[in-house]
């Protein structure tokens, strides 16, 4: 083969004065929020969706089905973020006053107060709006059907909005109605506990401890807090790891043949290595193991084409659809995250994968046809975060500089 | 088998087929065939031509005795009609239009091969090529040879973040040949193809696409690109090498593109300018006819850059 | 104004507290319940509370996912409906129970479109005449049904009723 070598040109005669300079050498690459699916709810965080300035020729937009660049992120130095339904959470570091913030539905108070007429809260934000709990700084946030929970450094854990299932760890009341006052509540019974991790279910919320400790309250009528009744659960207690809840379409199945499960039960996977990453969407299970392989199973759009929608036991889905080919051989995914009936993969080099049903064009593939298997989303930069509502997504994208 | 030549026809009988040639920078493809044009016919020329056909011609009247007597044909004679072998009897293609800034591997079809340059252009080769460019400056054509346009400074960027941005292009571009791959993506024959092993090939025409970009050499300034790609020109590479500089946040210009690989053809199939003569044409002919009978034309839409590098190599070795 | 219709046949819809908190979904249901030529005589927001529903659902006691309907609670939107075979054509509407697969058998259904999961499956609506009764009596204890087909059910055939939009109600002139 020929060897090359690299050869200076003389730069060109005519004579340009000024040399500009875009980034300095010790500039780091930005975080930026992309979001898409419907917009009607205001999730996406963009205004001028919900109420179009018609004098600017915007226009009313329903839903965007491709990845929409939010200009919130640009302005604020976003850590975490999370998609609950018709919502967007968004936890912001320093130098920001308050640390976290949210756009969309906030029916019961999920994302705070807002009543700019006294006696008239807002059932529905156009664009983030600061949640003014009285925390210090949320390194993570997570949100269910209608509510939030917030994780701070060192304040604890405090939770916002609905509570009719005690999803926010504290005694259900009967007649509250929670759209009329945002009772910001931190999670005495976790205040000794150094929580790592924290995610929500529709109705639950799962708090992970630096012991391997899961604790969880909230709905259990399937049996999803893993506590061995089918009772609503408002106080917070000790639970375990594995599988539990409902298996009416075989998502247990490897463990039970029953259709709830109120214990969790070790899951058995013959042939599968280590585990590090689970996501389960409402019928349908991911499973990520060490190798950057991931299975699925249960009954939907599994990713396995559109003739196979039901598999009681997991299958691989082939690797080649997550971007490894002859040019990007080492390329294995890294993550999973499901909504209820899309899912999502990103792999090693930070291409975000998607695939499921696609209410609003929440794929964010360009259109609103339900895809069978995974399909690459066109999005600028490497995608360090996703997160699935019900129908729509956001994700945190590392700029390339 | 070589076989001493030194009667024109012969040598004309086999000067058909397709044979591959280095192109150097700076000259038009145009340009490019009238200097091979005229080798040939030079170099025909040289060798021992037809003889002219006599003039045959009857001579007396009918009744008495006839004369059949052959004269000189003025009608057939070099003197009269100039050189046996002239351009406009030499049919030359080009397997690919070659931008004029490009140099390096460039495939041609003479005469009757023509019909291979068809064959090459309908089997979608993926093309590899080195890019140079150079941090710092833009310019209005986006080639060294523009006017600046803008100058900016370079000195973030990084082998790393440059690969960074590679990656990028690259995993978009992937995803985009999915688009045009002529089955509907929800589909299970699209899930087949997808999820075997294999690289997707646009099944008809479409925009140019990229499947391997990595970097050669990073020496800022200057870098030097390995780019594979396919349904490229050369306005393209210029504008790639430029979108790359705004993707770091600077400007780049391009300064060198060279083809080194076209589907089977490498730079050691290439015949140099000092090789563009009858001789080393008509080897170069006998070279190319089994690598083009290996490309299928229409054939699925996926292919194997592995398989290609194989087919390749075995070609290499029958050499 | 439309032509005169058949006889009318009642049917209760509920509005389940999964979509009611998401006015733009509501509004499509609204719009789809009207395309459809329904009628709506009464409608009223609700509040359920544990005991109403236990009550509500009496008749799935015992099954396995008795708890999770009887906890499901919430704001909540009870309307009558009327249409010739009302209770029929509202069940096929709103497609199958099990979400989860309406959603890849039926997408067009309001269940396919807007339900989240096999419990918050966005609607409601009576299975039977029987039950159409002893739901409507339930939610609109002060609604009669004979006075309604004595008095208004004719009205409503002629066409003699303009909906109000805000309070989603069709109203006699």
């Amino acid at each position: 083969m020929m060897s090359f070598t690299t050869k200076s040109l003389p730069a060109s005669s005519i004579l340009i004065s000024r040399e500009f300079e875009y980034v300095g050498a010790r500039s780091q690459p930005d975080t930026l929020i992309y979001t898409w699916g419907v917009a009607d709810h205001g999730a996406l965080g963009r205004a001028s969706f919900v109420r179009p300035d018609h004098k600017n020729r915007q226009q009313h937009l329903s839903y965007v089905h491709h990845p929409h660049r939010l200009g919130f992120g640009e302005y604020h130095k976003i850590v975490d973020l999370s998609c609950g339904y018709g919502f967007t959470l968004f936890a912001v570091g320093k130098p920001s006053e308050v640390s976290c913030y949210g756009t969309g539905l906030n029916t019961d108070s999920q994302i705070g107060n807002h009543e700019p007429r006294r006696g008239y809260p807002l059932g529905m934000l156009i664009s983030p709006a600061p949640i003014e709990a009285p925390l210090d700084k949320s390194s993570k946030v997570s949100s269910g059907r209608a509510h939030t929970v917030m994780l701070t450094d060192k304040g604890g854990v405090w939770t916002v909005g609905n509570n009719a299932y005690g999803q926010c760890g504290r005694s259900i009341l009967p007649d509250e109605d929670y759209g009329r006052k945002a009772a910001y509540h931190r999670i005495k019974a976790l205040d000794d506990i150094t929580i790592c991790h924290i995610e929500c279910g529709q109705d639950t919320s799962f708090f992970l401890s630096d012991k391997g400790v899961v604790y969880s309250c909230g709905w259990g009528a399937d049996g999803q807090t893993g506590r061995g009744h089918y009772d609503n659960e408002p106080d917070v207690e000790k639970g375990e790891v594995f599988g539990w809840g409902n298996s009416e379409y075989h998502q247990l199945n490897s463990a039970t043949d029953d259709m709830q499960i109120h214990v969790a039960k070790k899951l058995n996977f013959p042939g599968v290595k280590k585990v590090l990453d689970v996501a389960s969407a409402g019928t349908m299970c991911l499973l990520l193991d060490e190798d950057g392989h991931v299975y699925s199973w249960g009954f939907g759009p599994i990713g396995k084409g559109p003739d196979v929608t039901y598999s009681k036991i997991p299958t691989q889905l082939p690797l080649t659809l997550f971007g490894r080919n002859e040019i990007t051989p080492d390329a294995k995914v890294v993550s999973i995250t499901c909504g209820i009936n899309h899912l999502a993969a990103v792999n090693s080099n930070g291409s975000l994968f998607t695939w499921g049903k696609n209410p609003g064009g929440c794929l964010g593939l360009g259109h609103t046809k339900d895809q069978y298997f995974p399909l690459r989303v066109s999005i600028g930069g490497q995608v360090i975060k996703v997160s699935c509502g019900v129908d729509h997504t956001a994700a945190m994208v590392k700029e390339i500089l | 088998m070589t076989k001493l030549v030194h009667y024109a026809p012969e040598a004309w009988n086999v000067l058909r087929g397709v044979f591959c040639v280095y192109k150097p920078a700076d000259m038009t493809i145009g340009f490019l065939r009238r200097v091979v044009i005229s080798n040939l016919c030079r170099d025909l020329s040289v060798l021992k031509p037809r003889p002219a056909t006599p003039f045959v011609s009857i001579e007396g009247s009918v009744g008495e005795s006839l004369v059949v007597r052959k004269k000189r044909n003025f009608a057939d004679d070099p003197l009269v009609l100039g050189p046996r072998y002239q351009p406009q009897d030499i049919k030359l293609s080009w397997a690919l239009h070659v931008d004029k800034n490009i140099s390096g591997v460039c495939v041609l079809g003479l005469n009757s091969g023509n019909k291979g340059t068809h064959v090459v252009r309908d089997g979608r080769l993926i093309r590899t090529y080195t890019v140079s460019g150079q941090f710092g400056r833009s310019t209005d054509t986006h080639f060294h040879d523009g006017k600046v346009v803008e100058k900016s400074r370079y000195t973030h960027v990084t082998r790393g973040k440059l690969l960074r941005a590679l990656m990028t292009i690259q995993s978009s571009h992937q995803q985009s040949a999915v688009n045009f791959l002529g089955l509907d993506p929800q589909s299970q024959a699209a899930y087949d193809a997808l999820s075997s092993d294999g690289l997707v090939r646009p099944g008809s025409k479409s925009p140019p696409m990229i499947y391997g970009l990595s970097i050669v050499d990073f020496n800022p300034p200057d870098f030097i690109l390995e780019v594979a790609c396919i349904n490229e020109t050369g306005v393209f590479l210029k504008i790639l090498v430029h979108d790359i500089g705004l993707k770091l946040k600077t400007s780049a210009v391009c300064t060198q593109m060279r083809c080194i690989r076209h589907g089977p053809w490498t730079l050691d199939h290439a015949l140099l300018r000092k090789h563009w003569t009858l001789e080393h044409i008509i080897n170069n002919i006998g070279v190319c006819h089994p690598m083009v009978k290996t490309i299928t034309p229409r054939t699925p839409s996926l292919m194997s850059i592995d398989k290609v590098n194989s087919e390749n190599s075995c070609t290499g070795s029958e050499k | 104004m439309m032509a005169t219709r058949g006889p009318l046949q009642l049917t209760l819809a509920l509005f389940k507290p999964d979509i009611t908190r998401v006015p733009h979904v509501v509004q499509a249901i609204r719009n789809r319940i009207i395309q459809e030529d329904f009628f709506v005589v009464r409608h009223k927001e609700v509040r359920l509370s544990r005991q109403d529903t236990e009550q509500f659902y009496e008749e799935h006691r015992g099954k396995f996912f008795y708890n999770r309907l009887v906890t499901f609670i919430g704001p909540s939107q009870a309307l009558i409906l009327a249409h010739e075979d009302a209770i029929k054509h509202w069940r096929a509407l709103m497609g199958p129970t099990k979400v989860y697969k309406t959603k890849y058998e039926a997408p067009d259904t309001i269940r396919g479109m807007y339900g989240l999961t096999d419990t918050r499956n966005s609607t409601h609506g009576s299975d039977a005449e029987e039950t159409a009764a002893r739901e409507m009596k339930f939610f609109f204890p002060e609604f009669c049904q004979e006075d309604w087909y004595r008095v208004e059910e004719d009205r409503f055939r002629k066409g003699q009723v303009r909906l109000d939009e805000v309070k989603f109600m069709h109203n006699l002139f």
